[in-house]
């Protein structure tokens, strides 16, 4: 490979991740509150019937987008 | 009399324990255990379920391509199988959940055990696709 190739990749690596930071940072905050409540665990915080509630609430609306229909397929797009 | 009287009380406990378990003499105490144990299901659930959601917010691939570091991407058919395996999950999660709600002084393990078995298979899938 040569160095005009190389650059141009790293490039290519670089923009996708600059694209892709904003996805990657809300899974981190979708994330949040659920490894809030792991970490609580593992310092001995007993978990509530209002927090299972709240994390349920959670769940539902992370579901929900992930539920969202997708576009139909009209082949431009690999199944 | 007053003997007579106890010796009926205690039949009468003696039969309520034995037609309700534990749960004659345990009404109104919650289980802190089961708290927990559905916590920690449905956290796993929760960060499990933020990973699939950035993947379906992904753009979708376009044919005759695949998903690499070059070209990050969703197939079409993966999100398919995770919305279909968090419908499993969520189900059991939730029907966990209210039993938890609805039942604090009783045993959900059968319930959490199914919650964790549906975490697992959703676990299963983003690891076969590498959805992470």
């Amino acid at each position: 490979m040569d160095p005009a190739t190389i650059i141009s990749t790293i490039g290519t690596v670089i923009t996708e991740a600059v694209q892709l930071g904003p996805t990657v940072i809300k899974a981190a905050e979708d994330a949040e509150p659920f490894a809030q409540l792991i970490y609580g665990l593992f310092t001995g915080t007993n978990v509530t019937q209002a927090q299972l509630d709240a994390l349920q609430a959670n769940l539902a609306a992370l579901s929900a987008q992930l539920q969202e229909p997708l576009l139909p397929d009209d082949g431009t797009t690999t199944t | 009399m007053y003997t007579k009287n106890l010796t009926r009380l205690a039949a009468v406990l003696a039969v309520s324990a034995a037609l309700g378990g534990c749960t004659f003499f345990t009404t109104g105490i919650s289980n802190p255990i089961s708290y927990n144990q559905l916590g920690g299901v449905e956290s796993g659930y929760g960060i499990a379920l933020s990973a699939s959601v950035a993947y379906r917010n992904l753009p979708l691939c376009r044919t005759g391509t695949i998903a690499s570091a070059v070209n990050v991407c969703a197939q079409r058919s993966i999100i398919v199988k995770l919305q279909q395996a968090d419908r499993t999950a969520e189900t059991a999660i939730a029907a966990a959940n209210a039993f938890v709600a609805n039942n604090p002084t009783l045993d959900p393990t059968n319930v959490i055990a199914a919650a964790q078995s549906a975490l697992a298979g959703f676990q299963a899938i983003e690891a076969t696709y590498g959805v992470k």
